[in-house]
């Protein structure tokens, strides 16, 4: 029979080495094939040489299926060992977690604001266009549309936009509201490669005034005032006044670059006039340009210069000392916030490597203390490959637990700190936990666990277990590990003093700009901005007749003590920076006094808590009708009239392409940190409201209820009695808005914080447990020195010393390593200094506070040793 | 999965339509100990899958069922990858259809 011959009887022997749950099936295909060729008329050597190839099938089949096997009993061992010690297994995916999920959330944001291109089509090669004052330090300021014009000159710019930030008012479907918004040239949709998601950009005929008023929608006020109706296309709304055509709706989330990016609602066409198009001195507009093919920035830079030697040489009145500079958009995005998130993610390395630290020291110990468990199975004929795999898959496990718990606390810490940051980040940035977060925190847990099951394995060499075997039960630590150990605290301890030395300074630059006075009192103000439509408000009259009655209407509401207005209020974001002349001081050609020019009522300083130093303030009587006058603070009295009285001098203004009258100063107040607090108070000119009206300003309300905000409905009120087509906006209390300014630093400070409380909670573990096993190491020791007649007092302060000693020289190391790395900070800081000794002392004494607690267990453990018990043990 | 070269001629004989293991033993030459393997190593990465052939048409032509192989639409892929590197690999016969 055919059965008989040496190739079937091969089968059924080979198929011992296949997988019982597939051996049937393996046999039958292999008896068919073989009869087959038998049929086929092979001859019988070439069918024993087939048969053959059964064996290697069997065995590659048996391989592949001994690894599974292997795995899922290292995988079932695993588990089993964690939930044996429940206590230890969740130490260590707690660490992981909190390690872990921090750097996840750092990452997050790391990932949406430095890592993730702008959605702009090449953004690396998008530049804005400054103008530079080197002679004042000032190195961006925005550029006149006559610029705009002349730079087209220049080859290295392929294509240019002009943009101008501004607010406007919104009727037609539902309450007139201020929105913010831009104009901006035609070219700027093709420069950074947007395109309204309905309708169209805009046209180049649309930069001039002769072009008909249109308008494109932002998603969000088209979702919010018009329904998501798609037929809003071709429909008429009013914007300030002007029948305005909607010709398109921007697709969501779309932001105009760098620090113009914000709640754009309104996109609408640049339609200069004659007089706009050729405005020199009027420094409102920002330029964005992209880079030509081929162009370096330095390249680009260099023309870029050239041509502003020449405009100012032939400009010279307006452009003197002008020059320009290129900046990536990038860069310019992310500029303010990246050394923030450089430092946080230094913060989290570090918090990485110590709970890292930490875990290796818990995984050590325990390893420790199952020396005759492996040596077992060492001795059952475990080679060293299957215990480092067993070592390898327990901690594997572990961090999978722990990433699983990284990503689930790095998207809590996200969502519960992201708010304190926000307003540092970029509009566009999505800061958010995503499958690329996710995957990156699993991946580092996966990848770190390996790695402490690596180690781990490296520590309990095949050869020492077979001796803990021969030793007995008595579990006994060798000179290297507790070295190890040793080390891991003391790194463990110099990370954390250097996370805790770092957020310290971080906290108290916080509170050292927190406590800057501002320069008034901004306790208790309300503050709303109103914009009065030129349509209905067409002369200054008009303007001022509405403030005055506004005004007088608000301070009869009860709770309302004095309501005041200003054109630019303190923290505000908007400056006016003007240029100056003073009288009888002939400016050389070209050369600008810049001062910040602000107008505003006669209460202004009373109501906001000013002083006035020198001369009087405002009276009503200030007003059209008399002789113009100004107010200027203590800044621009002291910069411009050295070691004079500036009072009864007088200046002129030049504002936008017009220069003012000249005006009298009657005063001297003190000087508001206008823009933040970190900044130093520049020369500031107050003028007359009723002399100087403008119709964008902001009302000041100081309020007795305690809570300014609930004042909001009936100041709203107010002024709607006044006109009910005219819109309150940006209503916020003055204390929020000086909040809003110190945002990054506040932001910074609270998570490095944080994370720093995390890293010296590890640390205290750490040394819990080192001081912990040390004793249980030492119990007969402990239990000979009792015997020989030490007190128990004495144990104590043997086991709290060893506890500060391994603190003492990780501190010490940790202060040298934060002083090297001081640095870092040093431009994140206000008025602290890097390496600030009260700080440093306040976190040796946290450290040295958490080192004698961590270490009171242990040495309460110590001083119950019954000496009789620990003699009989040993 | 790394495509070595034989598996990539296994692949490629059965994407042409050889689709029982000695069949594929006979059209690439190799051994039964490289074919089976490399056959398992591609049911096992889901670039074939094999099904036993209806017992009715063994039985008509009184022989034992047959284990037949098919290319899956990701062998499909994987082989251009291989093909694309191993040009040679379109030199191999086509089946004869009338068998």
């Amino acid at each position: 029979m055919i059965l008989r011959s040496f190739s079937h009887r091969i089968i059924p022997l080979a198929a011992w080495l296949v997988p019982s749950w597939r051996r049937s099936e393996w046999m039958r295909e292999w008896g068919a094939e073989l009869e087959h060729m038998q049929l086929g008329g092979c001859s019988r050597a070439k069918l024993s040489s087939a048969a053959v190839g059964a064996l290697a099938d069997a065995f590659w089949l048996r391989i592949h299926a001994l690894q599974i096997d292997l795995w899922w009993s290292d995988l079932r061992l695993a588990v089993r060992h964690a939930a044996r010690r429940p206590a230890f297994a969740l130490l260590v995916t707690i660490t992981i977690a909190l390690g872990l999920g921090a750097a996840g959330a750092v990452f997050a944001m790391a990932d949406a604001v430095l890592l993730r291109p702008l959605a702009y089509k090449d953004p690396a090669r998008l530049v804005f266009v400054w103008h530079t004052l080197p002679e004042h330090n000032v190195f961006e300021i925005e550029a006149t549309p006559f610029d705009y014009r002349a730079w087209h000159e220049a080859r290295s710019l392929s294509s240019l936009a002009l943009i101008a930030a501004e607010s406007f008012t919104l009727t037609g479907s539902g309450d007139p509201e201020r929105v913010h918004g831009c104009r901006a040239t035609a070219s700027l949709f093709s420069l950074l490669g947007i395109a309204p998601g309905i309708g169209r950009g805009f046209e180049p005929a649309e930069d001039t005034f002769a072009a008909p008023p249109v308008v494109i929608l932002s998603d969000g006020v088209w979702r919010r005032r018009f329904a998501a109706d798609a037929a809003v296309l071709g429909r008429s709304i009013e914007i300030d006044g002007i029948a305005t055509t909607v010709v398109g709706v921007m697709p969501p989330r779309t932001y105009l670059p760098g620090p113009l990016a914000g709640d754009d609602e309104l996109w609408l066409p640049m339609r200069m006039g004659p007089a706009e198009r050729d405005d020199e001195i009027g420094h409102n507009y920002t330029v964005v340009g992209r880079l030509a093919d081929g162009v370096s920035l330095a390249q680009a830079s260099a023309e870029m210069s050239t041509l502003a030697a020449a405009i100012a040489a032939s400009h010279p009145d307006t452009h003197k000392a002008i020059g320009v500079r290129l900046v990536p958009v990038p860069e310019q995005t992310v500029r303010g916030i990246r050394p923030a998130i450089l430092v946080l993610l230094c913060g989290v390395a570090l918090l990485v490597t110590i709970a890292s630290a930490n875990v290796i020291t818990l995984l050590l110990a325990e390893a420790s203390s199952r020396r005759q468990e492996l040596a077992v199975r060492a001795a059952l004929g475990a080679g060293r490959a299957r215990l480092v795999s067993l070592a390898v898959t327990e901690s594997l496990v572990l961090a999978a637990v722990g990433g699983l718990g990284a990503v689930t606390f790095a998207d809590w810490a996200v969502r519960a700190l992201l708010p304190a940051f926000a307003d540092a980040l970029p509009p566009a940035a999505e800061v958010a936990v995503d499958a690329r977060t996710a995957m990156a925190t699993m991946g580092a847990a996966l990848v770190l666990g390996i790695g402490f099951g690596a180690l781990v394995a490296a520590h309990r060499p095949a050869g020492a277990l077979t001796h803990a075997l021969r030793s007995g039960g008595r579990i006994s630590s060798s000179r290297g590990a507790a070295r190890t150990r040793n080390l891991m605290v003391i790194v463990q301890v110099a990370l954390a003093i250097i996370l805790l030395a770092g957020s310290g300074v971080m906290v108290r630059s916080f509170v050292r700009l927190a406590d800057v006075q501002p320069g008034f009192e901004p306790g208790d103000l309300l503050t709303f901005r109103l914009a009065l439509p030129a349509a209905s408000y067409s002369s200054p009259e008009a303007e001022t007749s509405f403030v005055r009655d506004a005004v007088a209407r608000l301070v009869t509401i009860p709770g309302i003590a004095a309501a005041a207005v200003n054109t630019r209020i303190p923290f505000g974001r908007n400056r006016g920076a003007n240029g100056i002349t003073i009288e009888g001081r002939p400016a050389a050609r070209g050369d600008m006094l810049i001062a910040d020019q602000r107008e505003v009522t006669a209460a202004y300083f009373q109501t906001v808590g000013m002083r006035v130093i020198e001369g009087r303030g405002f009276t009503d009587r200030d007003d059209a009708r008399s002789e113009p006058v100004a107010i200027v603070n203590r800044a621009m009295a002291q910069r411009f009239w050295p070691g004079a009285s500036p009072i009864d001098g007088r200046v002129r203004v030049a504002a936008g392409d017009e220069e003012s009258g000249w005006l009298k100063i009657v005063g001297i107040v003190n000087d508001v940190h206008h823009i933040d607090l970190s900044r130093l108070p520049v020369p500031e000119l107050y003028r007359p409201f009723a002399q100087m009206p403008l119709r964008t300003f902001t009302v000041l309300l100081r309020t007795t209820t305690g809570d300014p905000t609930s004042i909001a409905p009936l100041a709203r009120r107010a002024i709607s009695d006044l006109d009910a087509h005219l819109p309150l906006y940006d209503l916020r209390t003055m204390a929020s808005r000086i909040a809003d300014s110190v945002a990054k630093t506040r932001g910074l400070a609270l998570l490095l914080f944080l994370t720093a409380v995390v890293a010296a909670m590890m640390a205290a573990v750490a040394i819990y447990g080192s001081i912990w096993y040390s004793v249980t190491q030492r119990i007969p020791e402990i239990g000979v020195r009792l015997a020989l007649g030490a007190t128990r007092r004495s144990v104590c302060i043997l086991v709290v010393t060893r506890a500060l000693a391994t603190t003492a020289i990780g501190a010490a190391a940790g202060f040298v390593a934060s002083i090297v790395i001081s640095p870092m900070l040093g431009g994140l800081l206000f008025d602290t200094r890097a390496v600030d000794p009260g700080t440093y002392g306040v976190v040796l004494v946290v450290l040295a506070l958490l080192s004698v607690s961590a270490s009171l267990a242990p040495a309460r453990r110590a001083m119950r040793v019954d000496p009789l018990t620990a003699l009989r043990a040993d | 999965m790394r495509i070595t070269l034989a598996t990539a001629l296994v692949l490629q004989a059965i994407a042409r339509g050889h689709r029982y293991g000695f069949e594929v033993v006979d059209v690439t030459g190799y051994p039964t100990g490289t074919v089976y393997p490399a056959l398992r190593r591609l049911e096992r990465e889901g670039y074939v899958h094999s099904r036993w052939e209806a017992e009715r048409t063994a039985f008509s032509e009184a022989r034992p069922q047959r284990r037949y192989y098919e290319i899956t639409p990701a062998g499909k892929g994987a082989l251009a990858d291989a093909v694309e590197r191993l040009h040679f690999l379109v030199a191999l016969p086509m089946a004869n259809p009338a068998k």
